[in-house]
């Protein structure tokens, strides 16, 4: 086992739908996706990295009348708190190694397409600041489980084998 | 041992997939999409089908993201299990991307210059040769 996994490793944050950080110390985030969406952000060198789990693609489209949402719910307003926050961390946005994950799409969830939005929206967000995605693990009709260590940027993750089905709880599927 | 296809038209890209794959699988190589599908057919042909496809996406011809739709159908026309499929391009785009894996039906896509430890974790996280989280469990 990977030693960054084990008991003894970083300590566990779980990030539930409409939660994201910054993470600067040692850390292991887990995060369950069906059609949700985590990007990940690491500062190579730094031990510096940051992500979210989004519900949504846009604050725009689909925020609820009188709701109070958090930023983290919509992909496009998650990437642009993230980035603003950085940019106030003094990270340099062109050094950033980002990745995305999640976007699963299923019948099940009786809103077919809403996981390709979720992550059209993350690359059409990240590409307004010219950013690249260096990795992608997106579609398809099953969940995800995703380790992310901040510290390294490296993200562990794992196919589930049921399908994604929406109300599972804020740490559940989403 | 379980078998890896490795499509790259570069011989130098194939060299360093061969070398970083050899303790994951048993490998083949093609230089072109129609070559890799060729390859494909046979192993499904012969009962010894890859478990899965490293892809580049830029080649003369049958470019990789066909080459995956003809696989997915070729794995479809047979009641194949579907093998494991990772794209690997210097196109870093959000339309590569989702065309791969929404359209064509990819597992992930990595974008080059990799290293050897991303294209291994990337490959871990398809199961190949075993998941690290199934070990956490």
């Amino acid at each position: 086992m990977n030693p960054l996994l084990s008991p003894d490793g970083p300590p566990v944050t779980h990030l539930g739908i409409g939660e994201g950080r910054i993470f600067e110390g040692p850390a292991r985030v887990h995060v369950l996706l069906g059609s949700c969406v985590a990007v990940t952000f690491h500062l190579p060198g730094q031990g510096l990295g940051a992500t979210f789990h989004a519900l949504l693609p846009s604050r725009a489209e689909y925020a609820r009348k009188e709701a109070h949402d958090t930023p983290f719910r919509f992909v496009d307003t998650a990437i642009e708190t993230l980035l603003a926050a950085l940019i106030r961390a003094r990270v340099p946005l062109g050094s950033l190694e980002i990745k995305v994950f999640g976007g699963a799409n299923s019948l099940v969830q009786g809103e077919f397409g809403i996981g390709q939005k979720n992550v059209r929206a993350a690359f059409s967000t990240l590409a307004l600041h010219g950013l690249r995605v260096i990795a992608s693990n997106v579609g398809g009709t099953r969940g995800r489980k995703l380790v992310f260590l901040p510290a390294t940027g490296e993200v562990f993750m794992k196919t589930l084998s049921e399908t994604p089905v929406r109300g599972m709880g804020p740490s559940g599927l989403s | 041992m379980q078998r890896l296809l490795l499509v790259d038209d570069e011989p130098v890209s194939l060299r360093f997939l061969s070398k970083a794959l050899a303790g994951v699988g048993e490998t083949a190589e093609a230089r072109d999409g129609a070559e890799a599908v060729t390859l494909f057919r046979q192993a499904l042909d012969q009962s010894r089908p890859f478990a899965a496809v490293v892809m580049d996406i830029m080649m003369p011809g049958v470019d990789g993201i066909e080459a995956v739709r003809r696989i997915r159908a070729l794995e479809a026309a047979a009641g194949a299990e579907p093998c494991r499929v990772l794209m690997l391009s210097c196109l870093d785009d959000a339309e590569h991307q989702m065309d791969s894996q929404y359209g064509a039906g990819a597992d992930g896509y990595l974008t080059k210059p990799v290293d050897l430890a991303t294209l291994r974790r990337a490959l871990a996280n398809l199961d190949l040769p075993a998941n690290l989280l199934d070990a956490e469990e």
